[in-house]
């Protein structure tokens, strides 16, 4: 029993993300599989759709990144499960004694959330991509300012959000959630974002329609550093310990 | 001045430093004002009845829960701190093994918390005998080889202070015994708090003793300090004898009281001379069950 490396270099966030990771997608395997498939199932959809009109990379380009983060939400649902299945197996009490901090813990799992959101991202936003070009010769501005500005901050801010308001709610529960609560309700909050901003758009004025999926997603994020920083105080180590 | 500030600031030969420590769960304390101090390395039997507070004793000085009140230094560090948390082990009663994982692949994720190599991970296979159940999911193991697996994890990496909440429970006799003797090995040089139910196993791993009762730390000493007002024993003869027959009798025992330990030579001398063929002495009461009451 020699090894002199510190623990600080292995209990960093980088490597909790990267164990994270590999974890959700292992656990998570079936939400990811199945955002993934849905995705290009509907991209395959609207191409069949719409090829009869000629339109269909309109249609894509357009409608397409307005659904691409609702399949980002329900496939990173695989950090959530790997959170809520560590808190009840006592995991996070050995890590918080080797002085991982709370903060460490809920930021790797919203990081790993966001890498499995990336993946459904990559997939199913190149497929689209290569559809759109395919059919139009080029992939146009409107695809990529949808894509960009409206699909991806959207995305990534509302499984954030879900992932730490489902991760608050297993902690905070009374009596203690198990797994079904948090992982069975989190989709409906992942996409109460993306509604919020169906219905704003439509009743805002034309001219600042573009700004509301941006404006939504910063606000979330605003809500998920606040959410972090509340949960590195040390009172709430005892939220994260089993109930075993 | 408060019990915390009572604490040493500077870098300090006291492995463990509690002053005034009250902590609990949700604002509700569950121990009340503890201190003590400790710098000698052996093994401190952590005892107490259901529900002491023993859990929450560990769980405080690991940094798990911050205290109410008090404070709790780690040579001369705050318990608070990183440097601190590296030099203690903490093993729950819980196993804390991720779920889906197999043996090995658990203790290299623990490795890779703690920030060593797989060497480590295969020094501490070998040393639980674990080898043969590296491959195999940690769900699929019985409660003992699962206790076997949560145990390696504190051979992962060298610390000065051990903390094991039960480390032997769920263990047939014979793997207890091994991890008993793994723990005394380790406790040459390190200060080792091993919390136990098991009274007979406190007097045989431990020198030195703190008992929680309601919260409250009702003993800190040496366990051979321990005197009792009553000490019994168990005689049990060859055959009947008048010399017996004024003592009541439990089973094949007669049970005698007598003042201490240092008194049963004199009583079996005494029986002996008068006739009695003594086949057994035996002690019916553990001298540590007196903190309990």
């Amino acid at each position: 029993m020699s090894d002199t490396a510190s623990p600080s270099e292995g209990a960093g966030l980088g490597a909790l993300v990267r164990i994270n990771v590999r974890r959700a997608v292992t656990v998570g395997r079936i939400y990811l599989g199945m955002a993934t498939a849905l995705s290009l199932l509907v991209t395959g959809l609207v191409v069949v759709e719409t090829s009869r009109t000629g339109a269909a990379g309109t249609v894509i380009g357009s409608v397409l990144p307005s659904e691409l983060p609702i399949f980002g939400v329900v496939g990173s649902l695989g950090a959530l499960m790997v959170f809520v299945s560590d808190k009840s197996k006592g995991v996070y009490e050995y890590l918080i004694s080797y002085g991982v901090d709370t903060s460490v813990i809920s930021a790797s799992i919203v990081l790993a959330s966001l890498v499995l959101v990336s993946i459904v991202l990559g997939v199913a936003g190149g497929a689209s991509a290569i559809l759109v070009y395919v059919r139009t010769g080029a992939v146009p501005a409107y695809y990529l300012r949808e894509f960009f500005v409206n699909a991806v901050p959207l995305a990534f801010s509302a499984t954030a959000f879900m992932t730490l308001a489902c991760m608050v709610w297993a902690a905070i529960a009374s009596p203690r959630a198990g797994m079904n609560g948090p992982v069975g309700f989190a989709p409906t909050i992942g996409i109460g974002p993306l509604l919020v901003v169906l219905v704003t758009s439509g009743l805002a004025p034309p001219d600042l329609r573009m700004w509301i999926a941006p404006g939504v997603a910063l606000a979330l994020v605003g809500i998920v550093l606040l959410l972090i920083a509340l949960l590195s105080r040390g009172s709430v180590r005892e939220r994260f310990l089993s109930t075993l | 001045m408060t019990a915390a500030s009572m604490l040493s600031a500077s870098p300090s030969h006291t492995a463990i430093e509690l002053a005034g420590v009250s902590s609990g769960y949700f604002r509700k304390a569950v121990l009340q004002d503890i201190s003590f101090q400790i710098s000698e390395p052996t093994v401190y039997v952590v005892l107490g009845p259901n529900g002491a507070g023993k859990t929450t004793l560990f769980r405080t000085i690991a940094g798990i829960l911050s205290p109410l009140q008090g404070g709790i230094r780690i040579f001369g560090e705050s318990n608070e701190t990183r440097t601190a948390r590296e030099k203690l082990h903490y093993l729950s009663h819980v196993d804390g093994i991720p779920e889906g994982m197999r043996v090995r692949e658990a203790l290299r994720f623990y490795a890779t918390i703690e920030g060593v190599g797989e060497e480590a991970v295969g020094r501490a296979l070998q040393l639980l005998d674990l080898e043969a159940l590296q491959d195999r999911y940690f769900g699929q193991l019985s409660q003992g080889q699962k206790k076997r697996v949560s145990v390696a994890r504190v051979f992962l990496r060298e610390k000065q202070i051990y903390l094991l909440d039960e480390p032997t429970s769920n263990l047939d006799p014979k793997v207890a015994g091994e991890i008993r003797d793994l723990i005394l090995r380790l406790s040459h040089d390190k200060v080792v708090l091993y919390s136990s139910h098991n009274l007979y196993e406190a007097r045989e791993i431990g020198s030195r003793v703190i008992a929680i009762v309601g919260g409250h730390l009702s003993r800190f000493g040496r366990i051979d300090d321990i005197r009792t007002d009553r000490y019994v024993v168990g005689i049990r003869s060859m055959s009947p004898h008048p010399a017996l027959s004024a003592y009541p009798k439990e089973g094949d025992y007669y049970i005698v009281e007598v003042p201490g330990p240092e008194s049963v030579p004199g009583l079996v001398a005494d029986l002996s001379a008068k006739g009695v063929q003594i086949r057994e002495v035996r002690e019916m009461e553990n001298p540590l069950e007196s903190l309990f009451r």
